[in-house]
Parts: C-alpha cells; sequence; structure tokens
C-alpha cells in the first residue's frame, strides 16, 4: 500500500492512494498561489498597470523587459496568468482507477488530470460539489477569457534565469509545468465523468474495495472518505469542520425555531443559574448537578426520556453558544484577575486557598484555584462532532487543516461586520473579495440579521460574478445537504438561506460583470462582493483600481487561500483601508487532537507543514499535529508507503459446505472445524465450494495408464495434534481384537509391540510411528485407531 | 437457514387500496408502508396491525417503517400507528415525503374530522409527533439501522421524492418498490436501480396488464379535450392531488396556453396546490435532468397563467379549467365544484388518475349517471366525463424492464388487481424463470434463503492458494485445506499450520513404515538403483530423487534397502511417510510390491 504525494499545498491537496488491486486519486487541487507573481488583468485598461517600469537583470541584459515588471519594489512577470499543477510524472495517469472529491475548491485541477493524461477512470463527487465546482471553473475560466492577453511568458522560466529573479520569483517551485487556464470545452469534459454520490452511499471499487463518503462539515456537499476493505480502512480527512455554520447537522424540530428556543433558555434559566459561575469551585458532585442541569434541553427539544439519546447528541443539537462550562471560564477568568490584583485582603488569601491551619485528612478537597488552574489548561471550544464512521482506521490520511491557526472564525464574523458598518457610515465603500459561493452565503446571512440594527438598510450591496445568479440560486437547493434548522425551513417551505429575501426587497443586486446593467444601477457607497480573491483577475481589479486611493473605503479580506499583503503588491501604494478577518472553519490543532483521541487510528499521515509549527511562528509548537506514534508527513513528489499488513481477506463459504463442516470444540469458546473445499475467484470476489463428489475410478476403465493411478499429492492433509495415552490405546487395539500386545517404556515414552503381526508402534509425547510389514489393511486398522485419540487440523 | 416473510398486512395485496407489507428478513422486521383506505369510511381504513404481533409492543418486533413516497395510500395510517397503536421506533423517508407527508396528513384529517366530524381519528399534535420520529433518507445513502440491517433508497419516479428501498440484512436483501416510473414524464425522471441482485424484489403492479400508449399522444388527447370544453364556454374540472400528477398538467396546460396564446383563466384549488409548488422549486434536485439544468434561466414551477382558486369563482360565468383537490371526487372541494358543474353538459370532468372502488370518482367513471349523495339527493351528472391514465405508475413494460435491472431471484407481485396480476406473473415466470407471487391480504410469503458465510481466510494462505491454483484444471479441481477458527462471532479460515500455531498445540506427527520384501539377489545398492529408476519412470510428475546415503526419496517419502536378516536372495524396502502423504505412500508400497520390472541389461 503506497502513498503517491502529487501536491505539496495542504489545503488543496493531490494523492494518489494504491490500495489491494485499485488506485485512487484523492482530491485534485490546484494551487493558486502561483497566479499572484503575475500582474493583475485589468477590465478596463488601467493607465497606471500598463506603464509599469520594466524590470532588467543586473548585469544591464534587457531580454527581460517585455516578460517582467517592477512595482512598489516587487518583481511581476506580464503575462497570462499560470497555475501550479500537481505533479503528473510521478505515476501513469492512465493506470488511476477513480478520483474521489472532497470538495469543491479541492477539484480545480480536475481538467487539466482528466483531459491531458489519458485518464480513463471515473470521479466521484457529491451533486452539491460539482454544481458549484462547476460554478468555480466556470468564473474563472471566464475571468481569463475575458482580459484576453497575447503575450504568455516564458524566458524567466529558464532555470538559470529564475536563479538570478527577487524573491519570491526565485523560490517558486516547478515553474516548468506550470500551466495557462482549461477552456470551458475542457471544463465540461472534465465534469462529465464525474458520478455523483450521496454521503454514507457506499460505493464498491472491482469488488476489492469499497469507498463511502461521509459529512465533512465544511462546506455545502463536502464530505470525507472512508476507503475500506473487509479488514483494512484508511479514513481520508480532507476540509473538516466542527463549526457547521451551514452545512448538514442532523437534528430534531418542532415549531419555534431552535434557536428562539436557545436565546429563550440562555436568557431567562441560564442568567439564574450561573449566578456567581465565576466564584464556584468545581467538585465532582457540582459537576454531575451541572451536567444534569444542562440537560433541561432534552426538554426543549422534546425528546422524551424514554428515547435514547446520549446527552451528547443533545448538545450537538442545541449547540449553545457556549456551553456552560465555557461560560463559567468566561466569568471565572476576570474574577480570577480581580481577585489577584487585590492588595493583601482576607477574600484573596481564602480564594488562592492560601489559609493557614492544618487540614483534614485524606486527599485535600479541590479549592477555587484548582478550577482556575484547570480552565487554563484546557480547550473551551466543546462542540462535538460525529466521527463515529472514521473510528478504527488503519491510516488517517489528514489534510486541509485551517490555515490560520491562531483567528476564531466567530469572532472574525463579528469583526467583518462592525468593519462593514464603520466604512459605509463614513460614507466609504468595502469591497469583499470572494469566491461566488461559500464563505459568501455566511457573510450574507450575517449582514441579513445585522442590517437593520446597524442601519445599513439604505445600502445596497452589489455580488458581481459571472455566476453569481446561479450560486445564489444553487443555494437554495441543496436543502438536503444543509443543517437541520435550514432543512427546516424548506419544510415550511421557506429558502433555507435569507439572501433570498435580501434579493426580493432588493437590498442585494447581482450582475455577471461591472458591464452592462450594472453600471446603471450602481450606487455609492455601497458594499460589492465579488472574485477573484487572488485579486489577479476578475471585477475585484476594477475595483482596486477604482477605489484604492480614498482612505474612506476598505477592503475586507475574508478568504484565507492568499496572503493578503501579497495579493495587495501590485496595487501598491494604496490609501484603502485593508482589514483581514480570515474566516476558515476547517479543524484546528486542538480540535485535531481532539479528533484524533476519538477516532484512534493506528497512523496518521499529513502534510509536512502540520508536523511542525508554522515558521512565522517557530515558537507555537501548539500549532503542529501532536499524535502518537507521530504522524508520517508527506511533500510533493513523495512516494510514501504506508506501514500496514494485509492479513485477512473476506471469502464466502457456500452453504452446501458450511453444513458438511464439523466444528468441534478445542478450548472453551473456540471451536475448531477443518474446510477441505475449492476455492473460486471471480472478480475480487472469493467463495469456497464443497469438493466435487470424489469420482472412484471404476475398475477397468481408467486402468489404461498408470500414471492415472498416482494420487495427487497436492491434496493436502490436515495436520494432528494431541497426544496418544497409551493404556487406553492399548485397551483400544485389545478391544479391536489384537492379542499378544507387549508394552515397553522408552527415555522418551513407550512401544507398542503387536507380536502376531509383527507390527511395532512407537509412541511419544508429539509422534507416534508404525512400523509394520506390507499390510494396507492392518496399517489402515491402525491408523484409524490412532487417529481416534488425536485432532485434525 | 435465514427466511424471508413478506406478509401484506390487510392491504396492498390484491387491492389499490391501500399498501401495508411487513417483511422480515434474516429475523429483522420491517414495516413497509402505512397506507390507508381511501375508500373506506370506518375502522376498515387502516391496516390491521394487531396482525403483527399479538403480544407485546410493536416498538420491540418492528425494527423499523419505511414510507415509499407521500400518497395517502401509503403513508395515510402511520399518524394512527405511531400515536394510536403506539410505535416508538424509526421511521425513514426521503426528505420531500417528510416535508409534504404531513401537509397531506393534516389536509386529509381536516376533511375526515372537522367536515364529517369523524370521531377516533388522529389530532394535529399525533401528526406533528409522528413526524418526529421521521429520519431523512438520501438517494443512495446507505442507513445503519442497526449493526446488521441497512438501507438504501432508489429514485422511483412516481412523485416527488418517490424512492425504491433496499432492505439488506447480512447478504440477504430484499428490495420494496412501492410506486414507481419506469418512464421519464415532464418534471420527472424515471425509476432507477442497480444490479442489486436482492433475494426478492416486492413490485407494485398497478398497471400489470396495460402497456399504455405513448406518452405524447395521451397529452395530444388531453389537451385537445381541455381546448375544445374551453373553446365551446364550458368548464373543465380537473380533480388531482395536491402534488403529483398536478405539477405535470400545470406544466402541461402552462406552456399550452402560453403557446396557444388563450385567455381562459387555470386555477388551482386550496392554498395547498400553490405551497406544493413551492415545494418542487425547493426540492429542484428530485425532479428530471431538464428542469435541473434550466432552473438558474426559469423556474419551471413558477406559473404565470394559473391562479389561486376562491370559492366564488366556481359560479363564475365563462370557461375555466380548475384543478381542485382531493383526486377521487370522495370529499372536500373537488367534490363541491363537482357538485355545481355535474348538471352541464358543455362542462368536463378529467379523471386523471385512479378511483378506489367506493368514491364518486369510481362511481362516475364506471358509468353511473345518478349519484346518490347525503341526505338522499340524487345527483344527474350530465357533463362529459373523461379518464386519462396519468397517474405515474410503471406499466407491465416498465415492470419487466424493473425485473431486468435489478435480477432478482424471487418476485412478489402486490398492490394491483388479482386477475391483472395472474396474468403479469405468468409473464414474469416465462421470461425470467423466477418464482413470483401474489399473496392475498393477511396471507404470509416464506422464502427460504441459503446465505454464505463470509469468514476471513489469511492472506498468506489465500495467496498461496490462488498461486498454485492458477492453472485452471477442470477435471481435477484443487482442494484448499484449511482450519477454520470460530471464536465467539469471529470466522477465521487459517492455514492449518498457523492454527496449530495460534492455539499453540503441538503438532503430532504420525509416520508410517512399512516393510516390502523384494526378491533381489543383487546388492543393495543396486536394488536401490533399480527400485529408484523404476520409479523415476512412473512417477513422472513427482520429484524423485537418489541421496548419497543409499536411499531413494519421492517428495517425502524416504525408501530405504536392508539386506533380509535370513534370507539374503531377500531385500527389505523401507518405505516411510508421514500421515499427510499417505495416499502416495500406500500407492507406493502397493507398488513396490508387485516387484520391480526385469532389468533392461
Amino acid at each position: 500500500m503506497k502513498l503517491y504525494c502529487l501536491s505539496g499545498h495542504p489545503t488543496l491537496p493531490c494523492n494518489i492512494l494504491k490500495f489491494k488491486s485499485t488506485t485512487i486519486m484523492l482530491d485534485c487541487g490546484l494551487d493558486m498561489t502561483s497566479t499572484l507573481n503575475f500582474l493583475p488583468l485589468p477590465l478596463v485598461q488601467s493607465p497606471r498597470l500598463s506603464n509599469l517600469p520594466s524590470w532588467s537583470l543586473k548585469d544591464g541584459n534587457a531580454y527581460l523587459d517585455k516578460e517582467l515588471k517592477e512595482c512598489s519594489g516587487h518583481v511581476f512577470v506580464d503575462s497570462v496568468p499560470e497555475f501550479c499543477l500537481p505533479e503528473t510524472e510521478l505515476i501513469d495517469m492512465s493506470t488511476v482507477d477513480v478520483i474521489l472529491i472532497s470538495n469543491y475548491h479541492c477539484m480545480m485541477a480536475l481538467p487539466y488530470i482528466t483531459e491531458h493524461t489519458g485518464f480513463t477512470g471515473t470521479v466521484y463527487a457529491t451533486e452539491p460539489t460539482l454544481q458549484i465546482g462547476r460554478l468555480l471553473m466556470e468564473e474563472l475560466v471566464n475571468f481569463i477569457e475575458r482580459v484576453p492577453k497575447a503575450q504568455s511568458a516564458s524566458l524567466w522560466k529558464n532555470k538559470d534565469v529564475q536563479r538570478l529573479l527577487p524573491s519570491p520569483l526565485k523560490d517558486a517551485v516547478e515553474v516548468s509545468t506550470w500551466r495557462r487556464c482549461y477552456s470551458m470545452q475542457e471544463v465540461n469534459s472534465a465534469l462529465s465523468k464525474i458520478q455523483l454520490v450521496g454521503y454514507s452511499q457506499k460505493i464498491e471499487l472491482f469488488g476489492a474495495v469499497q469507498v463511502t463518503p461521509l459529512s465533512s462539515g465544511y462546506a455545502l456537499g463536502s464530505s470525507n472518505w472512508v476507503i475500506q476493505s473487509h479488514y483494512e480502512k484508511v479514513s481520508y480527512v480532507s476540509g473538516s469542520s466542527l463549526l457547521t455554520t451551514h452545512p448538514q447537522v442532523l437534528y430534531a424540530t418542532d415549531l419555534l425555531t431552535l434557536k428562539t428556543k436557545v436565546h429563550l433558555t440562555q436568557a431567562m434559566v441560564f442568567s439564574i443559574a450561573s449566578y456567581a459561575y465565576g466564584s464556584w469551585t468545581m467538585n465532582k458532585e457540582d459537576q454531575r448537578r451541572i451536567d444534569t442541569f444542562k440537560l433541561c434541553w432534552r426538554r426543549i427539544l422534546n425528546t422524551p426520556w424514554t428515547a435514547k439519546r446520549m446527552n451528547k447528541s443533545v448538545l450537538e443539537e442545541v449547540q449553545p453558544e457556549c456551553s456552560s462550562e465555557a461560560k463559567m471560564a468566561r466569568l471565572r477568568l476576570p474574577y480570577f484577575g480581580h481577585v489577584v490584583r487585590r492588595d493583601q485582603s482576607l477574600e484573596k488569601d481564602i480564594m488562592l486557598g492560601r489559609v493557614r491551619g492544618q487540614r483534614k485528612r485524606g486527599r485535600p478537597s479541590s479549592t477555587w484555584i484548582d478550577t482556575v488552574t484547570a480552565t487554563m489548561n484546557s480547550g473551551i471550544r466543546t462542540i462535538p462532532m460525529d466521527q463515529a464512521s472514521l473510528k478504527n482506521s488503519d491510516v488517517l490520511l489528514l489534510t486541509g487543516l485551517t490555515q490560520i491557526p491562531t483567528a476564531n472564525p466567530d469572532g472574525m464574523v463579528g469583526e467583518f461586520c462592525s468593519n462593514l458598518a464603520l466604512t459605509v457610515r463614513n460614507g466609504g465603500n468595502v469591497l469583499v473579495p470572494c469566491y461566488p459561493s461559500g464563505v459568501i452565503y455566511d457573510l450574507l446571512e450575517c449582514l441579513y440579521q445585522y442590517i437593520d440594527s446597524a442601519g445599513l438598510s439604505n445600502v445596497p450591496f452589489y455580488f458581481i460574478s459571472p455566476v453569481a445568479n446561479s450560486s445564489l440560486e444553487f443555494s437554495q437547493i441543496f436543502a438536503e445537504w444543509l443543517c437541520h434548522n435550514k432543512q427546516t425551513k424548506v419544510y415550511l417551505p421557506e429558502p433555507p438561506f435569507p439572501h433570498a429575501e435580501l434579493i426580493q426587497t432588493n437590498k442585494l443586486k447581482h450582475y455577471p460583470s461591472i458591464h452592462g446593467d450594472f453600471s446603471n444601477d450602481f450606487r455609492q457607497p455601497c458594499v460589492v462582493f465579488t472574485g477573484h480573491p487572488s485579486l489577479r483577475f476578475g471585477d475585484v481589479v476594477h475595483f482596486l483600481e477604482l477605489w484604492g486611493k480614498s482612505s474612506l473605503n476598505t477592503v475586507i479580506f475574508t478568504e484565507p487561500d492568499f496572503s493578503y499583503l501579497d495579493a495587495l503588491a501590485p496595487y501598491q501604494p494604496l490609501a484603502m483601508k485593508c482589514i483581514y478577518c480570515p474566516i476558515d472553519t476547517r479543524l484546528n490543532f486542538i480540535q485535531v487532537s481532539k479528533l484524533l483521541k476519538e477516532v484512534q487510528p493506528l497512523h496518521v499521515v499529513c502534510p509536512e507543514q502540520y508536523t511542525q509549527p508554522p515558521p512565522t511562528q517557530s515558537h507555537r509548537m501548539d500549532l503542529m499535529i501532536d499524535c502518537q506514534p507521530p504522524a508520517m508527513s508527506y511533500r510533493r513528489a513523495e512516494v510514501l508507503a504506508l506501514p500496514f499488513k494485509r492479513r485477512y481477506e473476506k471469502i464466502e463459504i457456500m452453504p452446501e459446505l458450511a453444513d458438511s463442516l464439523v466444528p468441534m470444540e478445542i478450548k472453551p469458546g473456540i471451536s475448531l472445524a477443518t474446510v477441505s473445499a475449492v476455492l473460486h475467484t471471480k472478480d475480487n470476489k472469493h467463495v469456497l465450494q464443497p469438493p466435487p463428489r470424489s469420482t472412484q475410478p471404476t475398475s477397468g476403465k481408467k486402468r489404461k495408464r498408470v500414471s492415472d493411478d498416482i494420487p495427487d499429492c497436492k491434496v493436502l492433509k490436515p495436520l494432528l495434534s494431541g497426544s496418544i495415552p497409551v493404556e487406553q490405546f492399548v485397551q483400544t487395539l485389545e478391544k479391536h481384537g489384537f492379542s499378544d500386545i507387549k508394552v515397553e517404556d522408552t527415555a522418551k515414552g513407550h512401544i507398542v509391540l503387536l507380536q502376531e503381526a509383527e507390527t511395532l508402534i512407537q509412541i511419544e509425547e508429539d509422534s507416534t510411528h508404525i512400523i509394520c510389514d506390507n499390510d494396507e489393511m492392518l496399517r489402515v486398522r491402525l491408523r484409524d485407531l490412532v487417529l481416534k485419540f488425536l485432532q485434525k487440523f | 437457514a435465514a427466511t424471508l416473510t413478506p406478509t401484506p398486512r390487510a392491504g396492498a395485496g390484491q387491492d389499490v387500496g391501500r399498501s401495508c407489507i411487513l417483511v422480515s428478513v434474516a429475523g429483522k422486521n420491517v414495516m413497509l408502508d402505512c397506507g390507508m383506505h381511501m375508500g373506506f369510511n370506518d375502522d376498515r381504513r387502516f391496516p390491521d396491525f394487531s396482525y403483527i404481533t399479538q403480544n407485546g409492543r410493536l416498538t420491540d418486533f418492528l425494527d423499523c417503517v419505511i414510507i415509499s413516497h407521500f400518497h395517502l395510500d401509503h403513508c395515510g395510517a402511520l399518524p394512527y400507528f405511531s400515536e394510536m397503536v403506539g410505535y416508538d421506533g424509526p421511521i425513514y423517508m426521503t426528505p420531500p415525503t417528510q416535508a409534504i407527508c404531513p401537509i397531506l396528513l393534516e389536509d386529509y384529517r381536516k376533511i375526515a374530522v372537522d367536515k364529517k366530524g369523524e370521531a377516533n381519528f388522529f389530532t394535529s399534535q399525533m401528526i406533528k409527533d409522528c413526524m418526529k420520529k421521521v429520519v431523512a433518507v438520501h438517494l443512495h445513502q446507505t442507513v445503519q439501522v442497526d449493526d446488521e440491517l441497512e438501507i438504501k433508497a432508489y429514485y422511483a419516479g412516481h412523485v416527488l421524492g418517490a424512492a425504491m428501498f433496499q432492505i439488506k440484512v447480512g447478504s440477504e436483501s430484499v428490495v420494496y418498490t412501492g410506486d414507481y416510473n419506469m418512464t421519464p414524464d415532464r418534471h420527472l425522471g424515471a425509476a432507477w436501480i442497480d444490479r442489486c441482485r436482492p433475494n426478492l424484489l416486492i413490485t407494485e403492479s398497478t398497471y400489470a396488464t396495460t402497456i399504455r400508449d405513448s406518452k405524447r399522444c395521451r397529452e395530444r388527447d388531453f389537451l385537445k379535450k381541455v381546448h375544445e370544453t374551453v373553446e365551446r364556454g364550458g368548464k373543465v374540472l380537473i380533480p388531482v392531488f395536491a402534488l403529483g400528477r398536478a405539477q405535470e398538467l400545470c406544466i402541461l396546460l402552462e406552456t399550452f396556453w402560453e403557446r396557444m396564446n388563450l385567455k381562459a383563466p387555470i386555477y388551482f384549488s386550496t392554498g395547498l396546490t400553490e405551497k406544493a409548488n413551492h415545494y418542487y422549486k425547493l426540492f429542484i434536485t428530485w425532479t428530471n435532468q431538464k428542469i435541473r439544468k434550466t432552473f438558474v434561466q426559469r423556474n419551471m414551477f413558477e406559473f404565470k397563467h394559473i391562479k389561486a382558486f376562491d370559492r366564488a369563482f366556481a359560479d363564475n360565468p365563462g370557461p375555466m379549467v380548475v384543478f381542485a383537490t382531493p383526486g377521487m371526487l370522495h370529499a372536500g372541494q373537488s367534490l363541491q365544484i363537482f357538485r355545481k358543474w355535474a348538471g352541464n353538459e358543455k362542462n368536463m370532468v378529467i379523471m386523471p388518475g385512479y378511483c378506489v372502488q367506493g368514491t364518486v370518482g369510481h362511481k362516475i367513471l364506471s358509468g353511473q349517471r345518478k349519484l346518490e349523495m347525503e341526505g338522499r339527493q340524487v345527483l344527474e351528472v350530465k357533463m362529459q366525463v373523461e379518464y386519462m391514465s396519468f397517474s405515474a405508475h410503471a406499466d407491465a413494460k416498465g415492470i419487466m424492464q424493473l425485473i431486468g435491472q435489478a435480477e432478482p431471484e424471487h418476485v412478489l407481485l402486490v398492490h394491483g388487481e388479482a386477475k391483472k396480476m395472474e396474468f403479469l406473473k405468468q409473464k414474469i415466470e416465462q421470461e425470467f424463470r423466477v418464482n413470483c407471487y401474489m399473496p392475498a391480504n393477511g396471507e404470509t410469503v416464506t422464502l427460504p434463503t441459503s446465505p454464505s458465510i463470509p469468514v476471513g481466510i489469511s492472506l498468506g494462505l489465500l495467496k498461496r492458494e490462488m498461486a498454485q491454483g492458477m492453472l485452471p484444471d477442470a477435471k481435477r479441481p484443487r482442494l484448499l485445506q484449511g482450519t477454520l477458527i470460530m471464536k465467539d462471532s469471529n470466522f477465521r479460515l487459517v492455514s492449518s499450520e498457523q492454527a496449530l500455531k495460534e492455539l499453540g498445540l503441538a503438532e503430532h506427527q504420525l509416520r508410517f513404515t512399512c516393510r516390502v520384501h523384494l526378491h533381489d539377489a543383487r546388492k543393495e545398492q543396486e536394488t536401490v538403483m533399480r527400485v529408484y529408476s523404476h520409479l523415476k519412470s512412473i512417477l513422472k510428475d513427482h520429484c524423485v530423487q537418489h541421496l548419497p546415503d543409499g536411499s531413494v526419496t519421492v517428495e517425502s517419502i524416504l525408501i530405504q534397502a536392508a539386506a533380509h536378516s535370513e534370507d539374503p536372495g531377500t531385500k527389505v524396502l523401507l518405505v516411510s511417510w508421514t500421515y499427510q502423504d499417505e495416499e502416495l505412500g500406500s500407492y507406493l508400497t502397493s507398488l513396490l510390491k508387485k516387484g520391480l520390472p526385469q532389468a533392461p541389461s
């Protein structure tokens, strides 16, 4: 079992797994950070961009003039943007049987693989992944084809030249394999190879392996994959989230929306119950009581007490803003600070447990300060995710963790809203570079709740993308893939996302591009959502040129895929305010270690980036995967041999054969049966059939050739085990008509002499030797008597 | 051996009234559908659940309930069953069914209780409580009900969200089709199932003998009739169920009206149908390919010409087309409008679906022109009555097609009329050579199955066998020899050596040595040489060796020669072999006993 690693990007993976007789490609991510080295493609002729000075080598050689331009100290390639493809030389792509896609961000390299490498297999993805992936590709192709650029630079790629270029061009990897964007035709052809699957659908591959997509909670239709045979299991975790903003988590329903109920309970019940939470000393008994009390949620959900339901699942369903422990911790810590900063006081002494005197026998009772210490050492987020299906994996391949491990997505959304409101109130415009699907749904939903209270109801929101309309429409029809309270809306029936209402009330307008209707409707100040987040192509280029010079305006980065400083480099100097609110709901390292503790894989494999702290924060030892045994790491173009050995394979025993088996109990609870059967193998499925009835050769017919008679020595006889008690054996012999039996003792055992038959039987602990004259009848009789005492295997 | 026992529970059997089937697969009990009979207004309406278990709770007996689609003859008795009879286990259905089912139930409840004043009927709260027990199943998702029982849904194309279900326990499986349609229509796709080779396929057979004429003809016919009536100023009443056919006919009329530029109004009866169209918009992934592709540009379910109906409109003069619920004219608004319009021969009622016995729909379709209504009123029907089969059931061809797709071992026909089913049964048995059953209500069919037993084989043993067994030799199939270790419920097949090792047992060697007397005056070495060349010439396929210590081996059988202690002219050959080589050993002794051939020289 081998893993071929074709991409070094941890969140845009592309790996190939060879497992049993199948070759499975896991994801097909396209590294688009390469485009940051290129100049932006302006929609409207930009005098600034077209008049940038050329950059030439220090030796004065000017042949790179046309290809390289300089802008505020950075060097950019003036060419059609190019992308860094997964490695295609490592393995013959025509041997790949299937490609499994985990989410729509991880399929962008699909046309390169399916169209140009001889790939002939099938691609599996969920329906939202296919549809939204199509939109992303369509947008990308549209953005690039809309601005035709004659020039395609290649001179700078020469290794000798690249060496001399300033960083980051100098350090760019595999530049010779960088490719231009695919065409819509290639996209359509690639997507036609996708076969749609649903969560928990079991897909058989050649009868050898079964693959199953599981909800990963990250995006619409995003999935983790379990690849298993009957005795081995590999889990592929890619882009998972425990923070389910809109994707699917399952729970039950009632009249009031759950959210309202949770708010009500929190306001009216917990506020009283949690009075002075911060000063409580938690011991086991208290904890138990609080845990019991928390389960008043059950009441709220109308879960009958008879229903077998885990407390955990109840909490998962309710998802209170934070658990009572978290709230307690939140209150406890300020109180701690409050107490500690005091001058000497009795209260401080008591709270910190510094009371003099002897304590009573036994374990010291836990004190408040112990509770504080415990809080400091534990993570606060406690909402669990259902990971049951990933359990007991032999190997867990872990990719697509959060790119911003230090930021809390919830906080970022809040920051996003407040910055947006601030700018608009001051008369500025807000630009949000984003993908046409995904986080934008969450942002719109937040704004929907926020607009009126923030007094933004008159500010127009524009969503500009060639696929804006489709994206908004599609998001409404994937109800089955949404979390439960969104699903419940569909049952009413109402559109699951509130942006339908924003569109109806004309607060949100969408346009395919800045040309056309948009220019007539355009009013400022406004908020514009548009792509591409790399700021190298798409309508966003125009808005940056338009608004960049005024400090009233703000650009808010929410997509974590590109470094915002690098993205902004060709627009410098920039007067516009820049806010960085990356929203990445994928797993962080704390969640990963919890996940690993829960699912207990034998081995973990991950990109090398996850096995060491990020280079910018090398002291943060918590920002890496910590597990036992240590995770195996991979990097681009590496081949890993995965450390597990297959021991068993499934085989079916036909009922007729099963009926003929005679099990015998060897030890309590363990039975054995010898099997002798015919093996049939078809389509990687093995079946044992009963042996054909032995057709005794009727005499005369088959005597023509001597060799017919020679027994097939390949017929294996069972092994024997056990030992023969001499006295009983002799008795048995006598019973069967042997007389004149003499027994002699030897060093190791006994010798039984049958004098009449001139036969000698040596019996030892683990062997029996029958020495007789050539009398087949006698030999067989003796054999059968011996076998009576032995067990066959 | 385990058995499959499907029992149609007081329904389904040979009748299109209500569906309710109980299946036991390898000890797991699953109830398929829970329908009510629309023709009855008394206790006979609901299936007789006392059949299921005489004593003990239903929840303990049944592992799960599966609802195939939202038609009341498939889900109508669900609240009665779960809340009034008492069942707390899981109920599985697809998301569209889950969304629409409670609305239809509530609608029906209102008619039954509020209008007719029936007692002993489920309440609104019961419908809600019942729906809380529902778990949504997505297409092709494999739902693990418990450790052994799993179910999987396939697209059935009968109405929005209709599904066929595969129920699987170990290696035994049953497929229940519910109602399905093998030809894609204007808004739904065709049913599809993979080659899952179930032990039993339970299929509906509503149109067991019909092979319906082409869809297009029927559509043209329908439009022509509606058009003619509207042209001559008549009113058209189309009794429909809120969801399903209504949407298809709406699309049909909508496009026709647009093309012909007609002005006559088209109405939906209640808000229900309007709401229903919303469901179609939101569950567009369950419709057919074409609608899904174009929905971004234009949602087919946003109708321009079709408006909501108000009761007052029924008395308006001039032509109109009205879709009214329910579809069998047994109650509610469609019946009201029917009574108003029945007297005028210019008007027309088009029945687009099947009507069960006892309903007004069934009466007028069977030609009755004088109807007795409540209060001994007699209603004379002068309006034209047309029947058009638009209900999306598979016809005989479709049923055969599905059987071909799934390749079941046995077929069981339900939800049809006995005579027609008999015909279909013969046809199926002829064509596919599978057993076909058609149980009556309350009858139990038991099918013995003999499942093979899955065990784990050690890879070493398997690879060894595969390597040797690669040469296909039909005459003498290789025998695999191994030991099956059964520990708790864990079955493993390993090689005998490994089994001994694992159990910590020592091998017991059983060895035989036979003395064979040969008359040969020559020296021992020469005797041995003769034996060697003799064996070599006969045993061509075996490894015969002459060892330097003066012995001969055939495979692992050792042959040594010694002079007889008394008679120097006789040599004694000692042939020694282990129990495992017994066959060859005894063959050799008998061979040697015959003596050696005379030496050539």
